[in-house]
């Protein structure tokens, strides 16, 4: 995917993340914010300070804070201890949001990164995904030599796919999820996640491997009598 | 004139088969790796040839494709998720 900018970020994970301003270069595939003006002024009084707009700056973002936590942690309680994270990290910085970015995906990296920083804390190796997750021989990734064909293309279907990612391993389906979800570069991530590019890459396809496997698997299941 | 039946498969297509699917497992052993090396595995020698691995890769690709337009989708928190967060706020006020 074509990112709006090039421009290069500086997110840490591990420590305070930094202010989203300073991240304007980072494009995930987002929506754009809401262009009427109602939209703008809610922004502007939620950062004066005016906790009305803060709320209507809740309902019109709470979905899709909700849907990006619950996407990359699989787990609806995590997933809502982490928006309220959010949410209180957003009110605490609304004030130094300069407008650089859209306002939404300034709130989308802010996202992310309390997430990240809430899987480091949970002791996930974000570094070295494959040591954190795989550390059994054969939980890679199945090899495709010998297997029946599968056909995939076009007969995946929404809840397939969700139930194949929800059952992804967290480390790969952080990276997919960055990846081909979010619309985020391998630059991008390697940043976000202190590796290499390379290894962006590589467990990217790890994780449509597994993703296949667990497709091929369900789908074979559906078949089935 | 009794004649043997004919294997179905020959110990020539049988061995033509194994050997195929070792440049299968050496292709697929090694994708990650040199995707993550930066290296574009359309470029494969192996890939022009095999219609499994062409497969695979078409595959991964759609899957990709697929996650792109199937997701995501946009999902509401529990609703009393507001009242948390106004309670958390006041309490860092405070």
């Amino acid at each position: 995917m074509a990112p709006e900018t090039k421009q290069s970020d500086t997110l840490t994970v591990g420590s305070n993340p930094p202010a989203p301003e300073a991240e304007a270069g980072c494009s995930p595939r987002f929506h754009p914010d809401p262009a009427d003006d109602s939209a703008a002024q809610i922004l502007e009084r939620a950062q004066a300070g005016d906790h009305t707009a803060f709320s209507q700056l809740y309902s019109l973002h709470k979905r899709r804070v909700y849907s990006l936590c619950l996407r990359m942690v699989g787990n609806i309680a995590e997933a809502e201890d982490l928006t309220q994270e959010a949410f209180l990290q957003l009110h605490r910085k609304i004030a130094t949001f300069r407008g650089d970015s859209a306002f939404s995906t300034w709130l989308h990296r802010l996202t992310v990164n309390v997430v990240l920083m809430h899987l480091r804390r949970k002791g996930l190796n974000l570094i070295s995904l494959d040591e954190a997750l795989d550390t059994s021989p054969d939980s890679g990734p199945v090899r495709s030599f010998g297997a029946q064909d599968l056909r995939l293309t076009g007969t995946i279907d929404r809840m397939t796919l969700e139930k194949a990612i929800a059952d992804l391993p967290p480390g790969y389906r952080l990276i997919f999820m960055l990846h081909d979800i979010d619309g985020y570069e391998h630059n991008e991530i390697a940043t976000m996640l202190d590796c290499s590019i390379g290894n962006s890459k590589s467990q990217l396809h790890k994780a449509r491997m597994k993703l296949r496997e667990s497709l091929s698997t369900k789908l074979n299941a559906e078949v089935l009598p | 004139m009794n004649s043997q039946p004919k294997p179905a498969v020959t110990p020539v297509e049988a061995q033509s088969a194994e050997h195929k699917e070792a440049e299968c497992a050496e292709f697929q052993s090694h994708m990650a790796e040199r995707i993550g090396a930066g290296e574009n595995l359309l470029d494969d020698p192996h890939l022009t040839d095999c219609e499994r691995c062409q497969r695979l890769v078409e595959e991964l690709a759609a899957i990709a494709q697929a996650a792109r337009l199937l997701l995501p989708v946009e999902e509401e928190p529990h609703e009393d998720l507001w009242e948390k967060i106004q309670r958390a706020i006041t309490h860092e006020s405070a």
